[in-house]
């Protein structure tokens, strides 16, 4: 246990650091030139879509190899909409996590009563149904030749707007997001995670509770694939590509899975890697499998773990008062 | 927990500036975005770039463009929409290229052709195939030197009419958009010759599929008069060895655009062809003869070791016509060679080129011919090889192009 | 259609069922034993079918040469998942499932780029060997000598490996293992090399499916990933763990595909996957698994 003084300055410390980030964040524009902005901009998108699947795979340990289905869903939703309809933006933008979040309902219902590999493969298959059907049915969603030159407001055209616009909407789901995973809800799927059968034990739904999981992570995981819809003006059914499930896992165990701001972390390494590592050779896959390999075995926590480690175990030193480790 | 994004903000912002472009100087720089890494960069990526520096090192040589000398930035797409536009703004916001070309996907080409035209900066499609780049989607700042589907289907449907004639067809195509628009411009442009012909039956296996036997066993039991085949690059090759063990080309009439070109029959070998297929080439060099074709392949085999096909034609073909649009335009300014380019006839490799005012598609022809294999050369090829006359009979009319893009929403 | 035709499809679905039993088989060997999905197993299958190339190619003035490679191209494979057992695998087997996930598609990534750096992104053909190159002609029946060969081989290599669990020592072991791994160690079985052996075993079986099915058509970049999807279907429509249920899976799989395109060509692909959906649903662990 933390002494009370202790417990304040780093309070003070920890709010103090997220305000540097995001006035980090808010005057980047200034001196970034548009295309290095538009690639910080799919950063920060990536990462809605990353810390989304993380409150199923890091806080309730439901390893989920569909992610980009419900992805693909919210940004399909939101294309779908702005093509064929003349209903206002924010809306068309509202009804992809909407309709995620349903469609997670269905596949959420079918999914949670698996376990371990049954559950993961059973998510890929419903990911999977859900490329089928966006990639088969050209009359609706144009098949691969994908839907291109989305209708988004004027004020929106820029990519500097768009950037700030994607900033407030990431910024507002991170700040639910945590309010979900401190709350009663939050802890209670930890401990679901840790132990299943105790926590079944003492009275919990387990079953209900995975649902949950996986409905808000549904949710967000739609709203970052409508942020992107809006982003590049185009939809193509490889949003739900497992390969682009493989990529949100990926990111995750980078930035590391038992820390909120982890997927952030790992989202922003990761496409900053994908971009220097693909302008030297045409090996990425190689050097990507050689990192996770190298994350897997010496950094198990991820980057945002191995940081963390170290400034707990520096602050341990300080000698502070009593503190235990 | 919060320490650590900022220092992952700290050390992001330092790896952003180590990796910072350096601005460009004098020379005259253009983009070329396409697949260049898997099957399909080998062999229609990689020949294209090659094909592009043949022509950037020709020029240069001889002077440049407006005395100065055209530099190319190359990137690839990875046949991934999402990466060509990634690399496209690259390319327009921090290389400030003049144009970009290439691509081999169509969906790729698609969503590059709308990023473009909202940056008014010019596109030129040199493989990717679709005719909607140009028809549908069309639009001022993109344009076309290769042929579309339009062309190839109606250049194989006439040969097709013309050697048997057939009723009943077959069609077998990659399971994608591509395949299926060639179904359609297929029998489109066949039932105007033969007018009772219908589709008898169809399959449409995935791309890159390695299991052939179900589909070849299901074409072989039909009653079909021949088939009409779509599939292309690697799927051409696994598709001629799986068929040879069935005795198929024996058997069965089997026509394709991509049947007799350069990129699958060159790697064929003698017990595994497609025999008596009629298929198509977009630049059947041992056919045409004039000066620029003749001067060319040779040097493109001197140089990369490779026969050339469509990509090699194409792109190099790309680069004289943007050169001749700026000398013609006198300046770099995007509007005045998009002027200069419509209508512009561009001495090439396949002859003269003529780009329509009305959809920017370069008349680029179409060869269709019978497959053998002899002694003349070390692979098979298509003999008696005939184009449509005039080119233009492979592509649609201004009229139906104008007419097509106000159907599509 | 004719009844001939009726015929040559249902050996065209045997043929392609007999197929991806060649391929899967080994994937769920290994996750009956070891508890793992090894994601790369089609990947280990891809590197069967370029170590056969690559041995026959560079064999083609020997006489059998094809022969020879299908003897080491599986010793190759085998070897090569030895080594990343023992070094690899071995230290998350007690971690968390999503470490054994990204460690193996790690593996995919690795074994795609080696494959590519070593032999090229072009396509290649190994050459059917004499005498099963050409068809076999019945009448109005034509059907392509290696892939008879092929069927022959889906079942000899089923009973083979039955033989092996049922009369062997390690067999028994093996079944031991499935059953109950704490028990198994504690009754003195070096559960470690166990381990390796079965890995090693599955990979085997992976390297001998690349090597058989090469001939039949390309070996290319990326013929991993086709057959990837394909493979957990089958496992899981016959049992994860489960070698008569890889082999039924197989046949529902080859039969429903040869069969699905003759009534609705395009939706073809997705019978499979609705019938996976429907396993998963109603009776998770397969046709002939054990229920967990």
């Amino acid at each position: 246990m933390m002494e009370p003084e202790l417990n304040r300055s780093h309070t003070i410390k920890t709010i103090g650091g997220l305000v540097a980030v995001l006035v980090g964040f808010l005057i980047l524009p200034l001196f970034l030139p548009l295309g290095w902005l538009s690639l910080v901009n799919e950063m920060i998108i990536l990462a809605l879509a990353a810390c989304g699947l993380n409150l199923m795979l890091g806080y309730a340990g439901m390893v989920s190899f569909g992610p980009a289905g419900l992805y693909a869903v919210g940004a399909y939703t939101t294309a779908l909409f702005l093509y064929y309809t003349e209903i206002p933006f924010g809306l068309a933008l509202i009804a992809g996590p909407v309709s995620a979040a349903i469609a997670s309902v269905i596949i959420g219902w079918f999914c949670v009563r698996l376990t371990h590999v049954y559950f993961a493969l059973l998510t890929l298959a419903f990911a999977q149904i859900i490329h089928t059907i966006v990639f088969e049915w050209y009359g609706f969603t144009k098949g691969d030749d994908g839907i291109v030159d989305i209708r988004v407001p004027a004020f929106l055209e820029s990519i500097t707007n768009y950037y700030y616009f994607s900033l407030i909407i990431v910024c507002i789901c991170l700040a639910l997001m945590w309010r979900i995973v401190n709350s009663p809800f939050g802890k209670t799927l930890q401990a679901l995670r840790e132990n299943p059968e105790r926590t079944e034990f003492i009275g919990i739904n387990v079953r209900l509770y995975q649902l949950s999981a996986f409905v808000l992570s549904g949710f967000f995981l739609g709203a970052a694939g409508s942020l992107f819809c809006g982003f590049n003006k185009n939809v193509f059914p490889n949003y739900a590509h497992w390969m682009k499930s493989t990529e949100m896992l990926v990111v995750c165990l980078l930035g590391g899975v038992y820390n909120f701001l982890g997927p952030v972390v790992g989202s922003i390494v990761y496409i900053l890697l994908d971009k220097v590592i693909t302008s030297f050779t045409q090996y990425w896959p190689l050097v990507l499998g050689l990192v996770v390999l190298a994350l897997l075995l010496f950094l198990k926590g991820g980057i945002a773990g191995f940081i963390s480690e170290k400034v707990s175990a520096g602050r341990a030193s300080w000698g502070k008062g009593e503190r235990n480790v | 927990m919060k320490k650590i994004a900022l220092i992952g903000f700290i050390g992001f912002l330092l790896a952003f500036f180590s990796v910072l472009p350096a601005q460009a100087a004098e020379p005259i720089k253009f983009g070329f975005l396409h697949s260049l890494s898997g099957g399909v960069g080998q062999v229609y990526g990689i020949p294209d770039q090659a094909g592009v520096k043949i022509a950037v090192d020709e020029i240069n040589k001889a002077g440049g463009v407006l005395g100065r000398p055209l530099e190319f930035i190359s990137r690839d797409d990875k046949l991934n929409p999402e990466t060509g536009i990634r690399e496209a703004k690259d390319l327009i916001l921090n290389q400030k290229v003049h144009w970009i070309q290439g691509t081999v996907s169509s969906a790729v080409a698609l969503a590059v052709s709308a990023y473009c035209k909202k940056q008014k900066t010019i596109f030129v499609d040199t493989v990717a195939q679709s005719a909607a780049t140009t028809g549908e989607k069309g639009h001022r700042y993109v344009f076309r030197l290769s042929t579309n589907t339009t062309t190839y289907t109606r250049s194989v449907a006439n040969a097709a009419a013309k050697e048997w004639g057939g009723k009943k067809v077959f069609i077998i195509g990659p399971d994608y958009e591509y395949g299926h628009r060639c179904k359609s411009d297929f029998m489109n442009a066949y039932t105007k010759l033969v007018p009772d012909a219908k589709v008898v039956g169809e399959l449409w296996p995935k791309l890159g599929n390695q299991d052939w036997t179900p589909y070849i066993s299901k074409i072989m039991a039909s009653d079909a008069d021949f088939v009409y085949c779509s599939l292309w690059g690697g799927d051409v090759l696994s598709f001629t060895k799986a068929a040879t063990a069935f005795g198929y080309f024996d058997r069965v009439k089997h026509c394709g655009q991509d049947w007799g070109s350069m990129e699958a029959l060159s790697k064929m070998t003698k017990q595994s062809y497609d025999k008596g297929a009629l298929g198509g080439s977009h630049y059947p060099w041992w056919i045409i003869d004039n000066p620029i074709s003749n001067a060319y392949y040779p040097k493109f085999k001197k140089v990369t070791g490779m026969d050339a096909g469509l990509a090699a034609a194409s792109g190099y073909t790309t680069v004289y016509a943007m050169k001749a649009a700026i000398e013609k335009a006198g300046s770099l300014n995007t509007e005045k060679i998009v002027d200069a380019l419509e209508g512009m006839v561009v001495n090439s490799v396949v002859g003269p080129l003529k780009i329509r005012a009305c959809d920017h598609q370069a008349m680029w022809p179409f060869w269709v011919g019978k497959v053998v294999f002899n002694d003349k050369h070390p692979w098979p090829y298509i003999s008696d090889a005939v184009a449509l006359e005039p080119p233009e009979k492979g592509y649609r009319t201004c009229q139906e192009i104008e007419a097509a893009r106000k159907a599509t929403k | 259609m004719t009844f001939q035709g009726l015929i040559i499809q249902l050996l065209s679905g045997i043929s392609t069922g007999m197929v991806i039993f060649l391929i899967a088989v080994g994937l769920s060997l290994v996750f009956g034993t070891l508890q793992v999905l090894n994601l790369a197993h089609a990947s280990l299958y891809m590197l069967g079918a370029y170590l056969c190339f690559w041995i026959s190619a560079t064999l083609s003035e020997v006489t059998g040469a094809f022969w020879w490679a299908l003897l080491l191209a599986p010793l190759g494979v085998a070897i090569f998942g030895g080594l990343v057992e023992v070094l690899l695998l071995r230290r998350i087997y007690d971690r968390e499932h999503l470490d054994q996930y990204l460690l193996t598609f790690a593996l995919i990534l690795i074994i795609g780029d080696l494959c590519k750096l070593a032999w090229g992104v072009d396509f290649n053909m190994v050459p059917t060997p004499w005498p099963l190159n050409g068809p076999v002609i019945w009448g109005d029946i034509i059907f392509p000598r290696y892939n008879l060969f092929l069927i022959l081989c889906g079942p000899v290599v089923f009973v083979g490996l039955w033989a092996l669990i049922q009369y062997t020592r390690l067999g028994k072991i093996i079944r031991a293992m499935t059953y109950n791994r704490e028990m198994a160690n504690a009754l003195g079985t070096n559960v470690p090399l166990v381990y390796t052996v079965v890995f090693m075993l599955g990979c085997w079986l992976a390297g001998l499916g690349g090597a058989l099915v090469s001939p039949m058509s390309s070996v290319m970049p990326g013929m991993d990933m086709v057959v990837l999807i394909e493979c957990f279907i089958i496992v899981v429509i016959g049992g994860l763990g489960s070698l008569p249920g890889a082999f039924l899976g197989s046949l529902i799989f080859g039969l429903v595909n040869a069969f699905g395109i003759l009534v609705a060509p395009r939706l073809a692909i997705a019978f499979a996957f609705i019938l996976m959906i429907i396993v998963l649903i109603v009776r998770p662990w397969g046709l002939m698994g054990k229920p967990e």
